[in-house]
């Protein structure tokens, strides 16, 4: 079996546009730095039973910090992140 | 007594405690302001009068920490954010009215006075990860006389 965790914690790779598009899908307003450890503290903790490669994509889900990453199984990009679920409030 | 059904979520953020009640509650304070400036830099406010935060106390390794923290709520939270388990059960519940620099009396008053003299057996920290609660709501009014908190203590129900 592949092991998607180890790889792609090892070869991740962001594009300037991406960091803009995670922060907006997530509503937070972080910083480069700060969202690269997110999505690495995210794949670190998430288990390896939630990656599931389909097409070109691997999706990793990880209920707890309510979050899904997809990430390109070809070149270990990170494409976008997901709230897996919405808020039901609006922030004031 | 009270039940709570689900266990809840929470992410927060973690301060070491000291051996004296009177720097804790200045520890505390100041950590309470550091976390709510957190929530809104990064925009993890809740909604209206709903709001809920929890204070944590637990002890590890003879060390104590409080962490205080937010239901996880849908939200998504930066890393640095702890998570923690309130586990679902049976707690009892004691509420603390007035000003939160009574708070020491308080807590004093429930382990020294109410407890030994009560049928309760709080389950060890060891089993829920933590020693007791403290809930904030919309009753919260820091110092004001009629502000309101409730501390949760878990029962051990195996006896």
């Amino acid at each position: 079996m592949t092991n998607y965790k180890k790889e792609i914690l090892d070869k991740l790779c962001y594009t300037e546009l991406v960091y803009g598009r995670i922060n907006k899908k997530l509503k937070l307003d972080l910083s480069k730095d700060k969202i690269e450890k997110l999505i690495t503290t995210v794949i670190f903790e998430t288990d390896e039973t939630d990656f599931v490669n389909k097409g070109k994509n691997i999706y990793i889900t990880n209920e707890k910090r309510n979050i899904m990453l997809t990430i390109n199984s070809y070149t270990n990009r990170i494409i976008t992140a997901d709230k897996l679920k919405k808020e039901k409030t609006t922030n004031s | 007594m009270k039940i709570i059904d689900k266990t809840i979520s929470t992410f927060g953020l973690l301060t070491e405690l000291s051996k004296s009640q009177t720097d804790n509650f200045e520890i505390i304070k100041n950590h309470w302001k550091k976390f709510n400036a957190e929530l809104k830099k990064y925009n993890l406010i809740q909604n209206g009068g709903n709001w809920e935060k929890y204070g944590i106390t637990f002890k590890t390794n003879e060390t104590y920490f409080y962490l205080t923290a937010v239901p996880q709520d849908n939200f998504v939270f930066p890393e640095h954010f702890v998570y923690k388990e309130i586990p679902k059960g049976e707690y009892e519940v004691f509420t603390h009215t007035g000003n939160m620099e009574n708070i020491k009396q308080t807590i004093n008053n429930i382990y020294k006075n109410i407890l030994p003299n009560s049928n309760l057996t709080i389950e060890h920290y060891s089993k829920t990860g933590f020693i007791h609660f403290e809930k904030y709501d919309y009753r919260f009014r820091w110092d004001k006389l009629n502000s309101e908190i409730d501390i949760y203590l878990p029962i051990n129900t195996n006896n």
